[in-house]
């Protein structure tokens, strides 16, 4: 977690690379020039300075913002005070400096508070916040007085907010009479409010942005309908501000991100452009299990067996090689292939693979098995792909019931399309529907993914003496590309109701498209392109033609009304290149190529003010379904009908049910809780072997479903924090120990809480996977996480030199016994007694959410109780036998104490205690959805807002749906 | 103290963006330029990998820093000893996957082997995509006897880049002028690239004068950097039209027999020098697969991966001895004439880092620990040999983000670096 990077949002808007000391020469000897200059009216300074000086103030801002914090906030050290005063008196010129620019840039004084707060900071708070003391690493002696939206602002807000909730002087001061406080608390709020209103009356309360990564995706494949199209690995990262990729200041543009822009563009229309004047070819193929070059070679080695319809070993065809002699020697002196081929070649001459077969198999994905079958789709597209499969539990030969439900991992390339059920002993029928982008290793693949891996390798042939999880796959049937009309939506979004006219029946001097086709046909594969019948698009009236396309394409391209002359602009780009003698295809392109990369396509444009209804309508998608507005939207804009509350009303509900509805469910918790960094570790193999794909999948997915069921059910927000419901399928619930719940699919269970604490984001699988490092937990990260993402109060980032706690993988020492040393530094004690005790809560779960009672260390002398622990892997007595290598560690102490004095001794009585701090809790997920919504943090003028929206959605535990709408109709999403 | 508004917005506008182009874009006119404002020397970059493992006990040196003991492979590189940095006790995080971890070596993508496998962008894709149109060429990526699902160069995407086989085809590329129609049409497409870019950065202007100071700076960074990519298409296009390099050196002709493994990685290095010295690129990456093959090699009767597993029997020790000195004698000639060929007032090796390595510590065992790694040239304060924990291996990415420093590329961060490579300074 990068709590320097959350920071960097109250210090300064910009965030990008604050933590760049000021470095090189140059910039140096500009700070020191700046430094001497104190004595100069900076307002001339600047204006007297071309770009370049503006350039070095900027830096200056940037730093000094930094080191704002370091000096106001961090705790320094006394002996540091050396460089701390030099320190002291750049902060002062800079914020001097940003006085001016802020000035300057609002051409207006920014509100001077000296009056109102002096003589009480004089009286009440230098005491501590001297330049000798700082207390908390605050000095208010050398302040600035001007409040100044997202520069000063920041800090008279925490001064403001202190002061009247009492915590301000402490209670062993001498306290203000309610007057003096009232005097302050009122001036600061009047100055605090009409300092920012004044800058949203010049910019609005948020600025113009572009879009990030996935809604650029999104947008392309609902414009261009094409679904199947993956562009947004190609673009680079996005900035991120307070955790989201939604506003402006996270949101920079780059000359490599235009490029890599044009790169996308360019995939996606030319997979939105129907190549061919008929549909290609659909596969509909059977791929049998036992076909399949990978499964022969598994087989080869006695990983695997070809099973027969009745569900027994078949032994004739291709007997398991003969396992070696206690004397590490072959029976008969030599391996065999198969029982008794030299190689596959000798067993493919002699037919044994010629009849489709089951194939069981003991092993998963790993070294050395891909699970590839011999299909990869060419041509993007649909594709329904079938698998049979079954389990069982092979016991040295025999084929026998499965303790439980399997399942099989179906990929395409390294493209996971999803999970099925393989139920013990019952072929069972299910079937993905896919929309698959072909790329460079693209082969369809299949295997066992619910056992771990079984150690036997091939050449040892010993599976005649293993028992073991087994999963039977009987065949894959495959039906692809399917398209629902040809030419495809995608090409008339593009081309309209024109004719795909074969190449041979063109006129040889009619211009021919310039393709970049490549086809990506992969290596032993049965299927390939296909006949195919090569056409371009043509059009009898192009000048005409061009105009109507373009009138369809560019009010849904840029969301709103385009004007005949907008049109007229884009048409000459067409014309010119027919003129140039290209074809009409090319010159649409060239025009939509265009249209993707101008500002209008890719900033989200808002009028100043109360938004229109074309502003609002994309407010409204790229708020609900990251992705433009669908054609419904744009004409309930059209119209004027999203100023009419019940219209709106009416439209949210209809966004929400939506299935793109899926991608708010899903990126709002990614963004809210980090969840989208889910990948950034991975557990060590050691002590969690249980982290198996189809684990990760689940723990991935859970969120997101979760989520939806609370917000589409109407739940009370207390739920999102403690609740008796869960959505989770198979996988989960054998991680959770939850009992009874049978395959791949998600639903809901209802546990009993007090028997078992799983329920809400904070006890979630993938919540703790992100606020961990992969081989061990910090409290004071989780802590912090809870601190910033339920609380919405980030703590302050450590101060320098202070080195991280080394965990422990041995299993020594806790990281609570740690963390004790620590605390005992009272300048460490002050926050860590506050962020903490939620982290102590959750050393209840492990890395992954597992449920543990100790940790689990790589030396010890006890061993585990692996029967509780790996419950997906048991054997049908109910006992583990795979490999694992790792010891019972210390016993887990969840127990903690809150700095107002409240006890718990384990995390069910942690959630108790956020439940009753739920109007807390409440009030920043509403702040959090709107930061979310409008791309803009909740900020000093907006907190009455935020709590109209609060009291109209039910007060202090609103149902989130309610809550939604309400956030949705206020004047803070509908104003820019 | 009123200002002119708009100038200022426009110069904050500006500066505003300044600090992102520095981080990713470094054409050599912005941000590489050094302090004092003249242009810094150019550095380039080889990356070399044979995926089957090198031996460890001649590899690695018995004793550390600077005055480190040659062991037998670093004896024939011994004229380099002072510019070069061995590296023991570093990997990957989480590479593994056995063989399967070739495919990471330059990328760094954890879990190779395993079934969501992700590509994720390789060092010389990295470096080449921030070097832009810098040369005519932003990257070579080579191989010797790959098959084709072999290869470690991917894009940012995790689109495998196709490498080149034939020495022969690069020399036609760097060397020959191309056929007049092919480059009119690369003229025409960058060109109508740029009337595009032109064409909307007439709407950014429209469209910033519409709106408040804020949103104006935030379309006024677009505008700016619509400018800049325009300019990199037209460098682009400037490459087009410039006349090729030429060279004394002959096209070579390529090798094809597959055995004949050290002719044809000599000529990979000696095009790669070629291209380095007509500063046709600055990036190349060349993958050499010894797999299925038996080396033309006195001494070398056996395919070289059935040998790797080798255990410990001596006959198939002693071909992998032969093979892979052949294969380090080869290197060392290559070295030797970048030592030779001058550029400035200093060798090609010296502005030249040339990365050599396996994926493996021990084929034998297909343990993904402990690669053996070697940085020679570039320009780097070299180390000699950096020892780090054989048990709890160094992130082998850091050196990456160091490499990727001393070409002038500003980044903190590669794949799964935590920071620059502890004890070689840039």
């Amino acid at each position: 977690m990068d709590l320097g990077r959350e920071w960097s949002y109250v210090s300064h808007r910009r965030s990008l690379p604050l933590k760049r000391p000021v470095q090189n020469a140059k910039q140096k000897q500009a700070v020191s020039t700046l430094v001497t200059m104190t004595s100069l009216n900076i307002g001339n300074l600047v204006r007297a300075q071309p770009d370049g000086i503006l350039a070095t103030i900027e830096l200056i801002s940037r730093k000094s913002c930094y080191m704002a914090h370091s000096i106001q906030w961090k705790q320094l050290e006394p002996r540091q005070g050396q460089r701390s005063v030099r320190r002291q008196i750049l902060l002062t010129f800079s914020v001097f400096l940003l006085c001016a620019i802020g000035l300057a840039t609002t051409g207006l004084a920014a509100e001077d508070v000296r009056e109102p707060t002096e003589p009480f900071i004089k009286k009440y708070c230098l005491g501590c916040h001297d330049s000798e003391t700082q207390s908390g690493g605050l000095d208010l002696s050398k302040i600035s007085f001007q409040v100044i939206s997202r520069v000063t602002a920041p800090m008279w807000i925490r001064i403001h907010d202190r002061i009247h909730e009492g915590q301000m002087p402490p209670p062993e001061a001498s306290q203000p009479d309610a007057n003096e406080k009232g005097i302050v608390v009122r001036g600061l709020h009047d100055a605090l409010l009409t300092e920012e209103l004044r800058q949203r009356k010049a910019n609005g309360r948020s600025i113009v942005r572009r879009m990030n990564r996935a809604e650029f995706e999104n947008t392309l494949r609902d414009l261009l309908e094409v679904p199947w199209l993956d562009v947004k690995e190609i673009l680079p990262d996005d900035g991120r501000e307070n955790g989201y990729t939604k506003s402006a200041a996270a949101l920079d543009v780059s000359p490599i991100l235009l490029a890599k822009y044009a790169e996308a563009i360019d995939v996606a229309l030319e997979a939105a452009t129907a190549k061919w004047s008929v549909p290609p070819e659909v596969s509909r193929v059977t791929l049998y299990a036992n076909q399949q070059y990978d499964y022969k070679v598994l087989m080869g080695g006695g990983d695997a067996v070809m099973l027969t319809p009745e569900m027994k070993y078949d032994d004739t065809r291709f007997p398991m090689p003969s396992a070696t002699n206690a004397d590490g020697n072959y029976p008969e002196g030599k391996w065999t292939f198969g029982g008794k081929y030299p190689g596959l070649g000798e067993a493919e001459r002699d037919g044994v693979f010629k009849e489709g077969s089951t194939v069981g198999m003991t092993r998963t994905f790993g070294e050395a098995f891909a699970g590839r079958f011999n299909f990869a789709p060419v041509h993007p597209g649909r594709y329904h792909i079938g698998v049979s499969a079954w389990s069982y539990w092979w016991d040295k030969g025999d084929v026998k019931p499965s303790p439980r439900t399997g399942s099989v991992g179906v990929y395409c390339g390294s493209k996971l399309l999803g999970f099925v059920d393989a139920p013990s002993l019952k072929p069972t029928y299910s079937e993905l529907v896919v929309e698959i982008s072909p790329t460079n290793e693209n082969h369809l693949r299949a295997a066992g993914a619910s056992f771990l891996d079984a150690h036997v390798y091939f050449s040892q042939g010993q599976i005649k003496g293993y028992s073991g999880a087994g999963v039977a796959i009987d065949k894959l049937e495959v039906t692809g590309p399917l398209y629902d009309e040809w030419p495809p939506p995608s090409h008339r979004r593009l081309f309209g109701n024109l004719p795909v006219v074969p190449f041979s029946k063109l006129a040889p001097d009619v211009p021919k498209p310039k393709r970049p086709t490549q086809f990506r046909e992969a290596r032993g594969a049965i299927n390939g392109a296909g006949r195919l019948v090569p056409g371009a698009t043509q059009s009898e009236n192009p000048q005409d033609d061009i105009r109507q396309l373009l009138s369809q394409f560019l009010p849904r391209a840029f969301r709103r009304p385009v004007a005949e002359s907008e049109i007229e602009r884009y048409a000459t780009i067409a014309d010119k290149r027919l003129t140039a003698g290209g074809c009409f295809e090319d010159a649409m392109l060239d025009c939509y190529r265009a249209a993707l990369i101008s500002p209008d396509f890719l900033f989200l444009h808002e009028n100043h003010g109360k938004l229109n209804d074309y502003a609002v309508a994309s407010r409204l998608s790229y708020g609900l379904w990251n992705s433009c507005p669908d054609e419904l939207l744009l004409k309930a804009a059209h119209t004027g009908e999203l100023h009419s509350p019940t219209t709106l009303r009416a439209v949210i509900e209809r966004m929400l049910s939506d299935p793109k509805a899926d991608r708010f469910f899903q990126d709002f918790p990614d963004q809210w809780l980090d969840l989208r960094d889910f990948d950034l570790t991975s557990p060590d193999k050691q002590l969690y072997p249980e982290f198996q794909p189809n684990l990760e999948d689940a723990m991935r997915q859970e969120p997101r479903e979760f989520f939806k069921y609370a917000v589409i059910h109407n739940f009370a927000t207390s739920h999102l924090w403690s609740t008796s419901v869960n959505i989770i399928n198979q996988r989960l619930a054998e991680h959770y120990g939850i009992d009874n719940v049978d395959g791949v699919r998600f639903r809901r269970i209802d546990i009993d809480q007090n028997l078992l604490t799983r329920g809400g984001f904070l006890t979630m699988a993938a919540v703790c996977k992100v606020t961990a490092n992969g081989s061990t937990t910090s409290p004071v990260k989780r802590g912090a996480w809870v601190q910033k993402k339920f609380f919405g109060n980030p703590p302050q980032p450590p101060p320098p030199n202070v080195p991280a706690i080394e965990p422990d993988l041995r299993g020594v020492t806790t990281i609570r016994d740690q963390l004790v040393l620590h605390r005992q530094d009272p300048a460490c004690a002050g926050c860590h007694s506050i962020f903490d005790p939620p982290g102590f809560a959750l050393e209840a779960y492990d890395v992954i959410g597992g449920l543990r009672e100790s940790y689990r260390a790589t030396e010890g002398k006890q061993t585990p109780d692996v029967s509780k622990i790996f419950r997906a892997y048991l054997n049908p007595a109910g006992e583990f036998q795979n490999h694992y290598n790792f010891r019972v560690g210390p016993a887990v102490d969840s127990s903690g104490e809150l700095i107002d004095g409240r006890k718990f001794r384990s995390l069910r009585e942690y959630q108790k205690i956020l439940v009753d701090e739920t109007p807390i809790l409440s009030r920043n997920l509403a702040n959090q959805l709107v930061m979310y919504f409008t791309g803009s943090p909740v900020e000093f003028a907006d907190r009455q807002a935020v709590e109209e929206i609060l009291q109209r959605a039910g007060g202090n535990n609103p149902n989130l749906r309610e809550l939604l709408h309400q956030i949705l109709q206020s004047p803070v999403f509908l104003n820019k | 103290m009123r200002l002119p508004r708009r100038t200022l917005l426009r110069g904050a506008g500006v500066t505003m963006a300044l600090p992102l182009l520095d981080a990713m874009v470094p054409t050599f006119r912005r941000s590489s330029l050094a302090d004092d404002g003249s242009q810094p020397e150019p550095r380039r970059m080889l990356a070399i990998q044979t995926n089957m493992g090198i031996l460890s006990q001649h590899f690695f040196p018995q004793t550390t820093g600077t005055e480190f003991e040659l062991s037998p492979y670093l004896e024939l590189l011994k004229n380099f000893k002072n510019c070069m940095t061995v590296f023991s006790g570093v990997s990957h995080p989480d590479v593994d996957g056995a063989h399967e971890a070739e495919r990471s070596f330059l990328s760094a993508a954890p879990h190779p082997g395993g079934a969501g496998f992700k590509y994720s962008i390789s060092l010389d894709q990295f470096a080449a995509e921030h070097l832009g149109p810098t040369t005519r060429f932003p990257g070579f990526v080579l191989d010797v006897n790959a098959e084709s699902t072999q290869g470690m160069s991917f894009s940012r995407s995790g689109v495998k880049i196709p490498s080149e086989k034939s020495p022969s085809k690069l020399y036609a590329q760097m060397f020959l002028q191309g056929n007049a129609n092919e480059i009119e049409a690369r003229i025409a497409d960058l060109q109508r690239g740029r009337s595009s870019l032109d064409f909307v950065s007439e709407d950014a202007k429209r469209l910033a004068n519409q709106v408040g100071a804020s949103d104006r700076e935030r379309l006024d960074q677009y505008y700016s950097a619509v400018r800049e990519y325009e300019r990199q298409l037209e460098l682009g296009q400037e490459w087009e039209r410039k006349p090729k390099p030429t060279t004394t050196e002959p096209a070579p002709t390529d090798v094809l027999e597959n055995k004949k493994l050290i002719d044809k990685i000599r000529l990979m290095l000696q095009i790669t020098r070629l291209a380095f010295e007509s500063d046709s690129t600055r990036v190349v990456s060349l993958f050499i697969n010894t797999f299925s093959i038996v080396a033309d090699l006195p001494g070398v009767k056996d395919e070289t991966h059935s040998i790797t597993h080798h255990g410990g029997r001596k006959e198939a020790l002693d071909q992998l001895f032969i093979i892979e000195s052949a294969q380090f004698r080869v290197l060392s000639e290559f070295l030797a004439e970048l030592e030779l060929s001058k550029e400035g007032n200093e060798s090609l090796l010296d502005r030249t880092m040339v990365l050599y390595g396996a994926p493996m510590g021990n084929a034998a065992s297909h343990d993904n620990k402990n690669l053996p790694m070697l940085l020679v040239g570039g320009g780097f304060k070299h180390s000699g040999h950096l020892a780090f924990d054989t048990q709890r291996n160094y992130p082998l990415p850091n050196l990456y983000v160091s490499m990727l420093q001393k070409m002038g590329i500003q980044t903190e961060k590669f794949a799964t670096s935590t920071g620059t490579m502890r004890g070689l300074e840039l």
